[in-house]
């Protein structure tokens, strides 16, 4: 499935809901769409199922054309043959289980002994064999997803759009889902297209991540990629936590490695690269972006950090079970939140040592202010 | 897969091709226009036609009969004693109404529910039955209680109760809807209010009649406003009260005055067309004031999960179940059982000629031919009006909550607007465009064939009840949400398959609860039908105007036919509620479970909720 160009704008929307999006999502992949809310990516997932129509763009399931706005086409939802999960599930209230998932295939004109096999076979694939009978209000929620998602395999759709399928599930319930999920999604080799704002349910389920805001796809790649060589602030902000640290562009080669002097600090240099289009230049200011992991807080030994290290004095320590969350107020840095291991606690007030990985860092250019700033909507 | 790609022949989708929905907006607005809007529009250019014989004349046009309108002072004295009393009305029913809703919904009064039921009762049962039955108790002569109290006081040789006077209209329309309505509009809405507010009051340290002050009436004070917005559209509603007590004393309301120019010989169309005019005035002022107060935004008062704490009454639980139950017993049982023992009594109101009692009436009434038609024609009339307005109205509802349409403010406006145009405006708008030529100065007349027809009639009584149908099925359409429907589109169903499949039974309490309405609406119906209907073609509730009327003074026969009537429209209404069919004000759950980065679907939503009563 390919979406080519895609634009969006609702009627009496200021800005356009979806801007130039393209996507591609190939067979057996998980594809997910991620972005803080109101960033057009219910609305891509709604225009691939037909139930918004761009006012551009083409969508093409496996070279065939399925929307053509330069023809002024498009087919309509039913006859798509898509799967797709609603957030709210959409169990229709009137109809048992079985009721519910035959409908696909009854709206299909299929045989009606192939639809209590095929219904039956949908069933067991959920886990929700010995249901049929039940009426849809009689369902816990994840067993109404559960329903959902049978009714949206039962056709064996080319491909399954799932909008926010565990957003009203309980964190413990969520989980499993999320791994029947993937573990169902082997077993088929079903593209997905797959509608988010949790990163880690994205970063835990897709083979593909296209980070939206506010409607332009910010970057798409695979989880690492985005974690790991963010394209540009916001992606960098909105995949897990970043922390922020000053420094001078102190060398670079020409495979793009820059070492870079943290200010505040005698002697510690480490390496990262910059993945903005501008790059950065000898001898400028910049930004250094880290993952909480890869800085390492340790109790100050001597008077001066060591070589590769960073001084610092531990404000506050918050205990919150699988880590504990410093507020370091870091040599000529500022306040910088660090995560420390619950087995080597460093005391309140006492003076720490930073020790930063050497390298895959990312530089950033931009200026300082708008980073904390970033930092602290994050 | 690939299959299905290659034998798709390009669709062209709605969204894309706007003609097609535009065509069809186009019709919608058309028809609704022709029956509702333009033939107020007639009445208007009409009222400046002086010519004597208005329909069939050629027109002279002049301001002789405005300059009549506002020189004659009965006329406009019909305006004011109509805004007195609906005036007087509210101020007795509204805190009655609200004091009652509060005790049934907010306290432990002993069988709430069975009470709120009879309140639905009471507002179904038709203000004509009421009104005979009130005359059978309270004619300065022959009423029940009047002669009782004759008995009890040998020195009263009169009265001392009339209901021909003002007070007794305003006693009559008490006890037709004035309080149950509100009643029944008010009493889910404080039933669903969220009780944790008036919690963190107690917790907070207040008492309960500051909790009361200050919390709960603040947070009814919204139901109440909307209630009231309600209620500015019935202000010129009112008909058969008037015309079967106030007539008889000369006392005149703006609907009652247009009906008997129209009935006048000769007619005096051009007075009531100036008179409907001034009417329309005041409505086009009531019309964005009641707009401007519904969509003001308003607390959310509902949770739904949250089963409330009801306030004690202590030792005063019996004597107010004692009071309410009177009153309920007053509005229902009490008419009924009068009009039945009115029904079998030689001349109402003569205990002491021989033989008291009699079926004479009963025999002449079911032999009638009169009668047995007007029956009939009820049943007709009411049958169409169930079964058709559920599938038009959910279908207009459809198209405003979810399309996109061009035009689907106008739709919305259309409905709102003619809301606020009386029955008896609208049946002398049709009356003109029926009789008149179409088009306007070519001597056509191809509608001459509706005037009289019972088309005329089912066209009135289905398009009588659209504001409330369209509203209650909007609200349930944003409730229900569209998931339910774009789950089957994608599931490979079109859409009459959707609708058919998944809207239909979603919304079938709703249809129920329309058909139902509309089913009591046209059998109580007679403002709107009375200047359409001709003698084949009259009505339960025309019949008994008329023969209740001074000039037939033929009230055994009348309370007969109320019994018709009140067994079709409370009987029907008793066994739908048995079916859990309510109605009231509420708010629109703002924290409903729309997606927020959804605006098409937020759109939609973005109003109070609102349940009208016709």
């Amino acid at each position: 499935m390919r979406l080519v160009g895609l634009w969006k704008t609702y009627p009496g929307g200021a800005q356009p809901a979806v801007k130039n999006l393209s996507l591609p999502v190939y067979d057996g992949e998980i594809v997910t769409l991620l972005g803080p809310s109101g960033c057009g990516k219910t609305t891509t997932l709604r225009m691939v199922a037909g139930l918004e129509v761009p006012d551009q763009g083409d969508i093409f399931f496996g070279g065939h054309p399925i929307v053509m706005t330069s023809r002024r086409f498009s087919v309509p939802p039913n006859k798509r043959n898509v799967g797709m999960v609603f957030q709210s599930y959409a169990v229709w209230p009137h109809m048992t289980v079985e009721e519910n998932v035959a409908f696909p295939l009854q709206s299909r004109k299929c045989p009606r002994r192939e639809i209590r096999e095929r219904v039956r076979q949908a069933l067991e694939l959920v886990g929700m064999a010995g249901f049929e009978d039940r009426p849809g209000p009689l369902l816990s929620g994840g067993q109404q997803q559960r329903v959902a998602l049978a009714r949206a395999l039962v056709s064996e759709p080319r491909v399954l759009l799932l909008d926010e399928p565990f957003s009203n599930l309980d964190a413990k319930l969520r989980e499993h889902m999320r791994i029947e999920l993937k573990l169902l999604q082997k077993r088929l080799k079903i593209a997905v297209l797959f509608v988010t704002h949790d990163q880690i349910e994205a970063l835990s389920l897709s083979n593909h991540i296209a980070l939206m805001n506010s409607g332009v796809v910010q970057q798409q790649g695979s989880p690492r990629l985005l974690y790991e060589e963010p394209a540009n602030e916001f992606v960098r902000d909105f995949l897990g936590r970043t922390l922020l640290f000053r420094g001078k562009v102190h060398s670079s080669n020409p495979a793009g490695q820059i070492a870079i002097a943290l200010d505040g600090a005698t002697d510690c240099v480490v390496f990262g690269r910059s993945y903005e289009t501008d790059g950065v230049k000898k001898g400028e200011s910049v930004s250094v972006a880290a993952r909480p992991e890869d800085v390492q807080i340790l109790p100050a030994m001597g008077s001066e950090p060591p070589s590769g290290m960073i001084g610092g004095r531990a404000r506050a320590a918050l205990f919150i079970g699988e880590r504990i969350e410093y507020q370091v107020e870091v040599d000529g840095q500022g306040l910088i939140v660090i995560y420390g291991e619950r087995h080597n606690p460093v005391e309140e007030g006492s003076r720490v040592w930073l020790k930063p990985r050497p390298d895959g860092h990312s530089a950033w250019a931009s200026d300082w202010s708008h980073s904390v700033r970033a930092m602290g909507a994050g | 897969m690939t299959e299905l790609a290659t034998t798709a022949a390009p669709q062209w989708s709605i969204e894309i091709l706007p003609r097609k929905s535009t065509a069809i907006m186009a019709i919608i607005l058309l028809a609704l226009g022709f029956y509702l809007i333009y033939p107020v529009f007639l009445i208007l250019i009409q009222s400046f036609n002086t010519a004597p014989e208005m329909l069939i004349g050629t027109p002279r046009w002049g301001l002789g009969n405005w300059r009549v309108a506002f020189t004659e002072p009965r006329l406009l004295a019909a305006v004011s004693n109509t805004i007195m009393i609906w005036t007087l009305v509210m101020l007795v029913s509204f805190p009655t109404a609200t004091l009652l809703a509060w005790t049934l919904a907010r306290t432990n009064i002993p069988f709430s529910h069975g009470l709120e039921f009879m309140f639905w009762i009471s507002y179904m049962m038709p203000g004509i039955s009421i009104a005979i039955a009130w005359i059978m108790l309270l004619d300065p002569q022959l009423g029940f209680i009047n002669l009782g109290l004759q008995k009890l006081f040998p020195s009263i040789n009169e009265g001392p109760f009339n209901i021909f006077s003002i007070p007794g209209i305003v006693w009559a329309h008490l006890m037709a809807n004035g309080i149950a309505l509100k009643v029944m509009l008010l009493t889910p809405a404080f039933r669903n209010m969220d009780a944790s507010m008036e919690e963190a009051a107690r917790v907070s340290g207040a008492s309960d009649l500051r909790t009361m002050l200050r919390v709960t009436l603040p947070l009814m004070a919204s139901p109440m406003v909307l209630v009231f917005a309600l209620q500015l559209l019935r202000i010129f509603q009112s008909f058969e009260i008037e015309q079967l007590l106030g007539v008889p004393f000369g006392f005149f309301v703006y609907s009652t005055m247009i009906f008997n120019m129209v009935r006048h010989e000769p007619p005096l169309y051009g007075q009531a067309t100036a008179l409907a005019s001034i009417t329309l005035l005041v409505v086009a002022f009531i019309i964005p004031m009641q707009r401007w107060i519904l969509q003001r935004r308003h607390y959310t008062t509902i949770t739904g999960s949250f089963k409330p704490g009801l306030i004690d009454l202590g030792k005063w639980k019996w004597p107010i179940f004692g009071a309410a139950g009177t009153l309920i017993l007053v509005l229902t049982l009490l008419p009924a059982v009068i009009l039945v023992l009115g029904s079998f009594m030689t001349r109402s109101g003569f205990f002491n000629i021989h033989p008291v009692f009699t079926l004479d009436h009963w025999k002449l009434a079911l032999t009638d031919n009169a009668f047995v038609d007007a029956l009939k024609m009820t049943l007709i009339l009411a049958t169409t009006a169930a079964l058709l307005s559920p599938l038009v109205f959910s279908i207009l509802a459809y198209v405003m909550v979810y399309t996109r349409w061009a035009g689907r403010v106008a739709l919305d406006y259309i409905i709102w607007g003619s809301a606020a145009i009386p029955g008896i405006l609208s049946g002398l708008g049709l009356l003109w465009l029926f009789l008149g030529d179409f088009p306007p100065g070519t001597g056509f007349r191809p509608l001459a064939f509706m005037y009289g027809s019972i088309y005329a009639l089912i066209l009135v009584v289905i398009i009588q009840g659209k504001t409330t149908g369209t509203n209650i099925f909007k609200g349930v359409f944003a409730q229900v949400g569209r998931d339910m429907e774009e789950q089957a589109r994608v599931s490979g169903a079109g859409w009459l398959r959707a609708y058919f499949r998944v809207w239909i039974p979603l919304l079938m309490p709703t249809w129920i609860l329309i058909a139902t309405l509309n089913f009591v609406v046209a059998a109580n119906t007679t403002s709107s039908i009375i200047l359409l209907a001709d003698r084949s073609t009259r009505t339960l509730s025309i019949l008994a105007l008329e023969f209740a009327s001074p000039e037939l003074g033929m009230l055994e026969e009348a309370s007969i036919i109320s019994i018709f009537l009140i067994v079709l429209t409370s009987g029907i209404a008793a066994f739908a509620r048995a079916f859990g069919l309510r109605l009231g004000v509420q708010h629109e759950n703002w924290l409903s479970r729309t997606a927020p980065d959804d605006p098409a679907r937020n759109t939609a939503r973005a109003r109070p909720q609102v349940q009208v009563m016709p």
